[in-house]
């Protein structure tokens, strides 16, 4: 967390996707910085290449990773972290981030984000897998956590204490996916607030938020809605307990007019300047 | 078992609709089969028709819709069955390069063009796909398809009448930074 401490404050940033490509330089001023997708930049052809050489010139970027599977049991694919560390040497960033997950074991790539169970064996396989990342990439990582659909019996702890050992076997800080967080709370019937009781909010460094989406009986993190009430609530909270370094809307689908991404931008800002 | 082998097991649980079907029907000939001990056979039972089967079709309508994004011209035309075929395609193949949907909707592409019970020139609209998509993502300096049918009308209007059985060249080209499409 030290070097973290160090990092500057980036404010309200937007994860970036194509559909926002011209709206963004024609709002400059309403977002601090942009979250990139970093897998979309590995092996990038040559009008990615340009457009990430575009975009770091003109604004603040923090690569954000899908695929690093620091809960993997098996290890970090090496050729992966090294685009990543790749990128991060372009970018420069304050930080850099990937999910508290596994996407991949014995060869089968799962395509998403898969739970840990809660249990000390996956802290330390986390905490090795990150120490690995730390020794190459020397930029401070965050972590992050995810939805969940499934829980395993043999958890030996809830969550908010899985999060806090792995900070401290870790010296990471968190981006904290208030939208996750929401959805886990009510899905699995939680106290949001009882989660952030138990969590070294000191250590969030990076917030996510977006709507969440109703599917059936679950809330899932289709990232294709307007923040609701609720999600704001988490935000606000979060914000009351600890200093944000930077707060990014992840919008992936169901793009509205651009005014409504500022609406929600300029939402976030004066939650995290009034809180 | 170690997390290691449990992750093995979950990821091949979570992609695979067989193996999930014969580990509801019998958990402990394919439990045991793969290394569970009876407590973890009895944990994952208790878990997998609700929250495990839960998260599979998740994941599996994830990689349904990010295909049907880059094929969409295929899927406009298939409807419902472009699902049907999805799920049997997704059985078997499971992306793994860092670019997984794009690599997906390569295969997926390729798998309708072999099949039998899709409409030729439907075929030649997801060839016509697939080749667009290698151009755009590989940095070719030329990508040309040669289709059966001339589906240019059609692939503009879903209203138009079926494309007529007429020899026809769908070519991109790159010069610099400046790309060229022709279909003729």
């Amino acid at each position: 967390m030290s070097t973290l401490l160090q990092s500057k404050t980036l404010g309200v940033g937007l994860g970036f996707r194509e559909p926002f490509r011209s709206d963004i330089f024609l709002n400059r001023t309403e977002i601090d910085f942009l979250e990139i997708t970093a897998d979309h930049y590995f092996d990038a052809n040559e009008a990615k290449q340009k457009e990430l050489e575009l975009l770091n010139e003109n604004f603040e970027l923090i690569p954000h990773g899908l695929d690093l599977s620091l809960g993997s049991a098996e290890g970090i694919d090496e050729e992966y972290l090294e685009k990543f560390a790749e990128l991060v040497e372009f970018v420069q960033p304050e930080w850099f981030s990937d999910h508290i997950c596994f996407t991949r074991a014995g060869g089968t790539n799962i395509g998403h984000l898969a739970p840990l169970p809660f249990t000390r064996e996956a802290v330390a396989v986390v905490a090795a897998n990150v120490k690995k990342v730390q020794r190459v990439i020397e930029t401070p990582l965050i972590l992050e956590n995810i939805t969940y659909l499934v829980r395993f019996p043999s958890s030996e702890m809830d969550e908010a204490e899985f999060l806090t050992r792995i900070v401290s076997e870790t010296g990471c800080g968190l981006l904290l996916d208030v939208t996750n967080l929401y959805i886990n709370s009510q899905n699995f019937a939680f106290d949001w607030r009882r989660f952030l009781d138990g969590i070294p909010t000191e250590s969030v460094v990076q917030v996510h938020f977006v709507g969440s989406h109703r599917n059936g009986k679950r809330l899932i993190d289709a990232h294709s809605d307007k923040t609701e009430e609720e999600i704001w609530e988490v935000f606000r909270e979060v914000c009351k307990r600890t200093e944000l370094k930077g707060a990014v809307l992840e919008r992936d689908g169901n793009f509205p007019p651009f005014d409504e991404i500022v609406n929600e931008l300029r939402q976030a800002r004066t939650i995290m300047q009034t809180n | 078992m170690g997390l290691i082998e449990q992750q093995k097991f979950l990821a091949k649980l979570y992609t695979d609709d067989t193996l999930r079907k014969s580990f509801i029907k019998d958990p402990a000939f394919t439990g045991s089969a793969n290394q569970l001990s009876e407590i973890e056979i009895r944990e994952l039972l208790s878990i997998i028709e609700t929250e495990i089967e839960c998260f599979a079709e998740s994941l599996y309508f994830k990689r349904l819709h990010e295909v049907e994004r880059l094929l969409y011209l295929t899927a406009r035309e298939l409807k419902h069955d472009f699902r049907t075929h999805f799920k049997v395609f997704s059985n078997t193949f499971i992306p793994d390069q860092v670019k997984k949907h794009l690599q997906d909707a390569l295969e997926f592409s390729e798998f309708l063009e072999s099949n039998s019970e899709i409409e030729p020139w439907v075929k030649d609209l997801a060839k016509f796909e697939r080749c667009r998509l290698e151009f755009h993502n590989f940095e070719r300096r030329i990508v040309a398809a040669q289709l059966k049918y001339d589906i240019r009308e059609r692939s503009k209007d879903p209203l138009a009448s079926e494309p007529a059985l007429r020899r026809t060249f769908a070519v991109w080209l790159r010069a610099g930074n400046r790309t060229f499409h022709f279909i003729r």
